[in-house]
């Protein structure tokens, strides 16, 4: 019951504001465009269209949409998770969320799924029609496998985040500063603009940690149909869940270490 | 159940502080915040913390609230402990801190205490009930903002959220942080009225902070006036009162009638050397006098028969008893 009236409480904080700021909504149905625009008009002043779809056979334009959805996704759950503290903190309330008996391993895991479910949503309308355009109908199935993908990942991603969360704020505060640093390098290393199979050995360790990078390149392979074996698929698939399995209870944990700290230094009313 | 909802004994509480003096330097600072207080507060009475700014009253609540670890001392509320039992505390308390913030401005207060109703675990069924219920108790729904977004509340209508969301799962323990600080007198009385409804029909246990007097001796049944981290003392508002010395005021109001308020001066200065006298003039050929006395019937006919001989007017007098505010400043200065 608890996990239902979270979610249900969780669900009318985040529609309510995004409903009630239509220009959200609109951003959102526009940013996978508006970011694949500017990644290939860039890419394209710099280097060649045609050089990019003979080296990975694929047209950057769907590409890059792909890219940009995923990234949309699983930040909609690291985003919620690791800025909801700072949030409540400069708007009072974190005193009273810390005061609830609810386990705040709950709260945070629900935290961010009603923004995940809308993503998800709007990847049904964002998608289609790109790659429709460049695949026919079988942009549908494309579309329907991008997206249960991405749920995937952004699903896997969210033990990781919470346990950023802990150990992020356990060590030095609340800070949007190490936040802003820490974001685009998750976006680096997570795979998405460089797919994880080209990756340096060393960017590739630390990818490796990141339970989204397999999931990723399960998606890459697909597009960029490299011929993949089921039982790789599988591995793939495996790893990326038990590491996100492993990370639950040091997230547990790390958000405990967090709470006892604030509550030894003093919440701020 | 213990008629006793809060038991504090040898509370402590000391701040550690990094004070920078340069790029390397810095001083470290201790605030010994709380110097071992110890108090009680039974079910059914309102039990009023004051003391002025950074007397440690926050901190106090705070503790109690679990949300702040105490160094020393033993804190039970509701029959825990609020170091090893949090949860336990945290399923029967109401807190109510800083009223201008502590809620999301782009919901409105009905959602606002939904939200915050679901993550105290309450069902959907008791939300719905319990929201309408306190919406219309604190009178939210009659100024029209229920359904109105937080961020455009007045101060004294986030203050009646507050106490609602206090109320949401009807604890039998509420600890309210200075609930009227900058409210209008409206809302003020609202949640003084409500305050002392809830601990005297309801039986709740309420700890009230405030720096104001006039509040305290409205709202408290007892008075815990805390100073420098320490209760220099405690009682009712007339226990109080009965503890400062019987310094009592004398108030006139009197009309010279083409006389000298001087010569009054002297003369009243004559007859009462060791007695205080203020002089203040409200209008033309009309003055207050103010003389601190211990005992007003002992000065009392000396005085009239002064004035009157001097052939001055008296048009007013009145004797004024101690208030709480003599006692916070008697009490405060000592401490």
């Amino acid at each position: 019951m608890v996990l239902r009236e979270l979610l249900r409480a969780e669900m009318l904080f985040v529609y309510a504001d995004i409903f009630r700021r239509k220009s959200i909504l609109v951003m959102y149905l526009l940013y996978p465009y508006i970011l694949t625009m500017f990644i290939v008009l860039l890419g394209s002043s710099i280097g060649s269209y045609q050089a990019f779809k003979y080296r990975l056979g694929i047209d950057p334009i769907p590409f890059f949409l792909t890219a940009s959805y995923l990234v949309m996704s699983i930040l909609a759950v690291s985003d919620d998770i690791l800025w909801k503290p700072i949030h409540d903190r400069m708007l009072g309330v974190l005193p009273y969320i810390i005061i609830t008996h609810v386990r705040k391993i709950t709260y945070f895991a629900i935290i961010p799924i009603p923004r995940l479910i809308l993503v998800l949503v709007l990847g049904c309308f964002v998608l289609p029609p790109v790659y429709v355009m460049f695949y026919g109908i079988e942009g549908l199935y494309l579309t329907l496998e991008v997206v249960s993908l991405a749920l995937l990942s952004s699903i896997l991603f969210i033990t990781f985040s919470i346990l950023l969360v802990g150990v992020l704020y356990s060590l030095g505060g609340e800070s949007w500063r190490v936040l802003n640093i820490i974001r685009p390098l998750l976006m680096i290393f997570l795979g998405i603009y460089y797919p994880r199979f080209l990756m340096p050995t060393m960017m590739f360790l630390i990818s490796s940690i990141l339970p989204p990078s397999y999931i990723i390149e399960l998606m890459y392979r697909s597009l960029l149909k490299i011929v993949t074996e089921y039982s790789y698929v599988l591995e793939l698939l495996g790893i990326a869940i038990a590491i996100s399995l492993i990370y639950a209870p040091l997230s547990s944990k790390a958000i405990a270490v967090w709470e006892r700290k604030k509550v030894r230094e003093g919440v701020e009313v | 159940m213990s008629s006793e909802a809060i038991v504090v004994k040898e509370l402590r509480k000391r701040y550690v502080t990094k004070k920078r003096l340069g790029l390397f330097r810095s001083k470290t600072e201790v605030v010994e915040a709380l110097r071992g207080i110890s108090f009680r507060v039974r079910y059914g009475e309102v039990v009023g913390l004051l003391g002025p700014n950074g007397a440690g009253k926050t901190t106090t609540i705070k503790i109690l609230s679990t949300l702040l670890l105490p160094d020393d001392g033993e804190v039970i509320v509701g029959g825990y402990d609020v170091v090893r039992e949090a949860n336990n505390v945290r399923k029967i308390i109401g807190v109510m801190f800083n009223v201008e913030k502590g809620f999301y401005g782009k919901l409105t207060g009905r959602e606002n205490l939904r939200y915050f109703g679901a993550l105290y675990g309450l069902s959907s069924s008791v939300i719905e009930r319990r929201v309408n219920e306190l919406l219309k108790l604190l009178e939210l729904d009659k100024l029209g903002a229920s359904d109105k977004l937080f961020e455009e509340y007045s101060l004294g209508m986030k203050a009646r959220l507050s106490l609602a969301r206090a109320l949401l799962k009807d604890p039998p323990i509420l600890l309210l942080d200075e609930p009227t600080l900058g409210l209008d007198p409206v809302s003020a009385r609202k949640i003084r009225d409500l305050v002392k409804k809830l601990a005297h029909d309801e039986g709740k246990a309420i700890l009230y902070t405030t720096h104001n007097m006039f509040e305290a001796e409205l709202v408290c049944d007892r008075i815990l006036l805390i100073n420098h981290g320490l209760i220099v003392t405690e009682g009712t508002p007339d226990e109080l009162k009965s503890r400062i010395p019987k310094i009592r005021v004398i108030s006139l109001t009197i009309k010279t009638v083409n006389k000298s308020i001087n010569a009054l001066h002297k003369v009243l200065k004559n007859s009462f050397a060791d007695v205080p006298l203020d002089i203040k003039q409200l209008s033309n050929e009309v003055y207050e006098l103010r003389l601190k006395v211990r005992n007003v019937e002992e000065v009392m006919n000396e005085l009239i028969r002064s004035i009157t001989i001097g052939g001055y007017e008296i048009m007013n007098l009145k004797v004024e008893e101690p208030t709480l505010e003599d006692v916070f400043i008697y009490f405060a200065g000592s401490a």
